[in-house]
């Protein structure tokens, strides 16, 4: 998976295409070889047994020649049958061999000696009657009877000879003497086909049993080994010739080039013929294709190199881009809301989120190992996780294909609802990898259903009760008979009870309007006494129980506001102060500047007051409806979100203050007007009030003996 | 009609007792049940004046709001239920705005024989006064 990995896979790929080619290079190159050298040898071979077969043959037709002219010399000249040691021949026995010689190419010279050595005859009158040097060849010559080819005879003033001999045979048919032929080598091998089909660097050459080179190709002088004529008895070549090796040699020649040498050994002659091709022969072509397969071979490895390079680079990229994917999916998944959690297929944790991480409260390892067990185990375990939510987990958890959904309620410091929805993780391929979990703590979202759905029953409540009154009321103007008086009673209760429902689907209308930010502010200037009294009078005549009391400051008198809105904001507040102050009382409604200049405005009242627990939900509407609901209270519960809205529409704040049985105070704060300030009689809505204005603190409200309710 | 017959059957003694702090809706109730029958009607404004009357005046039929401010109609059912100190009407009916299952469920689990929706029609009225053999 990782990107090493990766690259050694290309490796070993690369390793694995390289081997075989090069296995296949050096069969290859080595059948090359092995087809070159077969083919070399066989025509050095060929070669070897042609020169050796001509030479053979001219050493046959010699004997033949020979064989004839001693027979006719023995017949033409019968005094030499005599055995006369030292008889000169009569002249045209000199004559005869002359002219032998004359009609001959191969031969220079003809003798005839008698055994002791003495010339009887010679083709050119010279040396007869003389002894002829006691040669090493003559020693050989002297005393058989047959034919003999000599070893080499060297004359001072001439190149290397070959003497051929024959007996010149008594009436009895012993050697009375020998006729003894002269061939210059040269001439000889000037007759071998020596160099045909050579190439080049090939030589043929004739040596004798000494070791002298007698002809040859290739040994004219200069040569920088040996010549004709040399000596090479102490080379290396000669000791191999003289090992009479029936295979090639290999070794370096008389000239130190390396050479593949063939040696033949004539019949009938001491002599030993080669011939010899440099090696470079054998090799020049198989070096032309070792190079050529080598950088046949180095081009493969470059571009499978080059390959390999340009698919690392492809897999770099791919690899860059897959994590740059990876950085921005984990940044999607550690900033988003639900909780995480990726598994392999065996269960081991592959990616957690930290979100997840702190909705079971555990703290998830990748890569150590840790399976789902620890989600059990630590996440939900200890007790925080009841019998029935386990085995639901377990499920999902344990099941290997499906998509599942359930929900935890985790038992904690503070309940919590967990909604999982598991789904199955498949590759590519459609295999399945692993699955992953998201969490979505769901405690809030479950909390406000709640107090939705109670504060719907609670607002149909508020609309059914009086339009219960209302139906019954209009059943009874229906269908009964009743007196004018019950008559305008029931249309009074009709009345009244269809203005309830005006005013509570005029707060739902509110609520919705605020909910939705439709809402628009319309700020003038305010008189918040003229306001306050207002309102103060209306709250006290509808109760005899209250007595209401205005105090405002005078530097906290003008607000800059929409007046029908605060107007809005007072009157539930003085509703409340009335409505939760059963047994009577004083409110209050004081008015102040504050440290930053805006005003405070509060409503206080002596009322039942409002419990600790309850009064921090006291804003939230559907937390104080549902409130209400359970404790089955009057009042739609969403004056006080009313108020806190309309309150902070204009930019202040409002808060609660409490104690139970003493009473609650209600504050919120507005900007003030001072543009006004001194000069209130002209921008004052009315100066009705403006008496209890001056001298603050004087008591305003009072008691009016009208019931709140028929 | 069956208003007519069961006036007729001696329900004339029959005293029913309303517990419902809408003052309208006790007096609508009231002149309803006297259209349908002529029994005897004695109403209270909330929960605990309701218990009280209810000792006092040992109602045969109770017809109580289940929404009520102070001590509500649930509480009054259980108080009925669990305290044989108080007088146990011979049929409780429970009024309600709010009739989903699990509310009724609730009441009839808490003792109520008959659950009157609000907001009721004349005929309900009737129709739950026949069922209930008042």
């Amino acid at each position: 998976m990782s990107r090493f990995g990766q690259a050694a896979k290309w490796r070993l790929t690369a390793i694995g295409v390289l081997i075989p080619l090069a296995v296949v290079a050096v069969a290859l190159i080595w059948q090359d070889y092995e087809s070159r050298r077969s083919a070399i040898q066989t025509q050095l071979e060929l070669q070897s047994a042609q020169v050796n077969a001509q030479l053979e043959s001219f050493v046959g037709k010699t004997e033949g020649i020979s064989e004839q002219v001693s027979q006719n010399f023995a017949i033409l000249f019968p005094s030499v049958q005599r055995n006369q040691p030292g008889q000169i021949l009569e002249d045209n026995a000199n004559v005869y061999l002359s002219d032998f010689v004359a009609r001959s190419e191969s031969y220079d010279r003809a003798i005839v000696v008698d055994r002791d050595g003495i010339v009887l005859a010679a083709s050119d009158r010279t040396g007869v009657g003389n002894r002829i040097p006691a040669t090493k060849y003559f020693e050989v010559v002297a005393g058989t009877n047959s034919f003999t080819v000599s070893d080499v005879f060297i004359p001072k003033k001439a190149g290397p000879n070959a003497m051929f001999a024959y007996p010149v045979r008594d009436e009895l048919g012993g050697p009375a003497a020998y006729l003894v032929l002269k061939s210059e080598l040269a001439a000889i091998s000037s007759q071998l086909d020596m160099t045909s089909g050579f190439p080049d660097s090939a030589k043929s050459g004739i040596f004798d049993s000494n070791g002298v080179v007698l002809a040859g190709t290739g040994y004219e002088a200069p040569h920088p080994g040996a010549a004709v004529g040399k000596n090479i008895s102490d080379s290396a070549v000669w000791r191999q010739a003289m090992s009479r090796p029936t295979e090639p040699w290999f070794g370096p020649g008389l000239d130190n080039v390396e050479r593949i040498i063939y040696f033949e050994y004539p019949e009938n002659t001491p002599w030993i013929t080669t011939v010899a091709y440099a090696q470079s022969e054998l090799f020049n072509p198989l070096w032309t294709r070792v190079y050529g397969f080598s950088a046949g071979l180095g081009a493969t490895v470059i571009g499978t190199l080059l390959l390999i390079e340009i698919l690392r680079r492809r897999e770099r990229g791919a690899w860059e881009s897959l994590s740059a994917e990876r950085q921005t999916l984990e940044a999607v998944m550690e900033g988003c809301n639900d909780g995480v959690f990726v598994c392999d297929i065996s269960g081991k944790i592959a990616y957690v989120n930290e979100r997840f991480k702190s909705m079971f409260g555990v703290q998830f390892s990748v890569n150590s190992g840790q399976d789902l067990s620890v989600l059990i185990s630590n996440g939900v375990g200890e007790g925080r996780l009841d019998e029935e939510n386990e085995t639901a987990l377990w499920n999902l958890l344990s099941d290997d294909s499906g998509s599942g959904r359930t929900t935890l309620s985790l038992h904690g410091k503070s309940m919590q609802e967990l909604d999982l929805v598991s789904y199955p993780v498949y590759r590519w391929d459609g295999t399945l990898s692993g699955r992953t979990i998201l969490a979505r703590d769901v405690t809030e979202e479950r909390k406000l259903q709640r107090l939705k759905s109670e504060f719907v029953a609670h607002a149909s409540h508020q609309l059914r009760t009086p339009l219960a009154s209302v139906l019954a009321s209009s059943e009874l103007l229906l269908n009964v008979d009743t007196d004018s008086a019950k008559r305008e009673k029931w249309v009074g209760v009709i009345h009244s009870q269809a203005l309830r429902m005006r005013t509570t689907i005029n707060t739902l209308l509110n609520l919705s309007e605020l909910e939705s930010g439709r809402i628009s502010l319309d700020s003038t200037t305010v008189d918040l006494s003229v306001v306050a009294a207002s309102l103060s009078d209306e709250a006290a005549a509808r109760s005899d129980m209250h007595t209401l009391k205005l105090d405002i400051d005078m530097d906290a008198r003008y607000a800059i506001c929409d007046r029908s809105k605060i107007v809005e904001v007072l009157q539930s507040l003085l509703d409340n102060a009335i409505k939760y102050s059963p047994d009577g009382g004083v409110v209050n409604i004081v008015s102040r500047r504050t440290d930053d200049g805006s005003i405070a405005l509060s409503v206080s009242d002596q009322g039942v007051g409002i419990s600790e627990n309850e009064i921090g939900g006291l804003f939230n509407p559907y937390e104080r409806a549902s409130a209400q609901a359970r404790g089955f209270s009057e009042g739609s519960g969403l004056g006080l979100y009313i108020v806190k809205s309309l309150v902070e529409l204009h930019g202040g704040t409002v808060k609660a203050e409490s104690t139970p049985g003493q009473g609650s105070t209600f504050t919120f704060t507005i900007d003030a007007d001072d543009s006004v300030i001194g000069e209130p009689s002209q921008k004052a809505d009315s100066n009705v009030w403006e008496p209890y204005v001056q001298t603050q603190r004087e008591i305003l409200g009072k008691i009016s003996p009208r019931p709140i309710s028929g | 009609m069956i208003g007519t017959d069961s006036r007729g059957n001696g329900i004339r003694s029959m005293k029913v007792l309303i517990i419902d702090d809408e003052l309208q809706m006790r007096e609508v109730v009231k002149e309803c049940l006297a259209v349908i029958s002529d029994c005897e009607v004695v109403s209270a404004s909330g929960g605990d004046d309701g218990l009280r009357l209810n000792d006092a005046e040992r109602p045969d039929v109770m017809l109580l709001d289940m929404l009520m401010p102070g001590r509500n109609g649930f509480s009054v059912l259980e108080e009925v239920r669990d305290h044989q100190t108080h007088h146990r009407p011979n049929k409780i009916v429970a009024m309600s705005g709010i009739t989903d299952s699990a509310t009724v469920k609730a009441m009839m689990d808490l003792g109520a024989d008959y659950v009157l929706a609000k907001p009721f029609t004349l005929q309900e009225l009737r129709s739950a006064c026949e069922t209930l053999e008042i």
